[in-house]
């Protein structure tokens, strides 16, 4: 979370906590003797978030749904508030994700790096049929590997070393496969 | 006569004295090949072992190439039994432990079933003799 968003947070939270303590204030102001002595059937926390229903059991009941009005109306505010920033965030790291995943998969190839490569499936490719690897496959490969993107070397090699490994191409000389 | 049974004894002492002294331990690890059926597999051995070995077949060791478009790296391995595998790697971390390479290392790699390196390790001790000529 940027600084300005965790400022904006910070203020909402802050402005939300006034607004508690100056219902919370203004419930305390009404006069004890002008309160009603109703005694409050026990509610659910669910319903005591709603407002009452009606305003005849007098200022308390008005201060409470007042009360009650402005907590649904903060932590509406608050619910946003976070709600935008996270969604904020979210929309900055799939941005982000989205630039850097088609760069992390594929480099684009240079023209030299193209040829490069096609050679070198191409050579791949004759080394399985013909079941043989020589020396100059591997200098053509070395040279080539030098020239091609990440992605397309990975994919060259995987495809001559897992044959090589399988047994369906045999090299002529003693390492050096590229 | 006595003086030469003396000296004798003296100097057959002496002698393994001296040989028991120099001798420290000195182990041979030929290239060995556990594979697996899916073509992944592991291969380990030291260079002078495998290049001192009584047959001529097994070898083990890697190889590092850096071109315009990053670093390569292999390590090979052939078993007494003939058994050829390779293993390539473009892993920075990986190729950064090849630097250590020595040719009286002891080297351990492993492949996954596409050929590329899960794994490169080296030792180097004392015990791992060096190649012969």
């Amino acid at each position: 979370m940027t600084f300005a968003k965790r400022m904006r947070l910070s203020s909402t939270i802050a402005i939300a906590i006034a607004v508690a303590v100056g219902a919370f204030a203004a419930g305390r102001w009404i006069p004890r003797g002008d309160r009603p002595a109703v005694t409050a059937a026990p509610v659910s926390s669910q319903s005591a978030d709603r407002p009452a229903p009606t305003v005849s059991q007098g200022e308390r009941t008005v201060a409470r749904a007042l009360d009650s009005v402005q907590r649904e109306a903060i932590r509406r505010a608050v619910r946003d508030e976070v709600d935008a920033v996270l969604g904020e965030r979210d929309a900055a790291q799939g941005t982000a994700a989205a630039e850097v995943a088609p760069a992390a998969e594929r480099t684009p190839e240079s023209p030299s790096g193209e040829a490069a490569a096609a050679d070198a499936r191409a050579r791949v490719e004759a080394a399985r049929l013909s079941r043989r690897w020589t020396r100059e496959d591997a200098d053509a490969l070395r040279s080539a590997i030098a020239t091609m993107n990440a992605s397309d070397r990975d994919e060259i090699l995987s495809a001559l070393v897992s044959a090589v490994n399988r047994g369906e191409i045999q090299p002529d000389q003693a390492g050096f496969l590229f | 006569m006595k003086y030469i049974i003396v000296g004798a004894a003296l100097s057959g002492f002496l002698l393994m004295g001296d040989g028991s002294a120099t001798a420290g331990r000195r182990s041979d690890f030929p290239t060995l090949m556990t594979l697996q059926p899916d073509g992944s597999g592991r291969a380990t051995g030291a260079l002078g072992a495998s290049r001192n070995s009584a047959n001529d077949l097994e070898y083990i060791g890697c190889e590092v190439a850096a071109g315009a478009e990053g670093t390569t790296a292999a390590c090979v391995a052939t078993d007494a039994a003939h058994n050829f595998r390779v293993c390539f790697t473009s892993d920075p971390a990986l190729i950064e432990v090849l630097k250590d390479m020595t040719s009286d290392a002891y080297v351990d790699f492993s492949w996954d079933a596409a050929g590329r390196c899960s794994r490169i390790g080296l030792a180097t001790y004392s015990f791992n003799g060096p190649g012969l000529p």
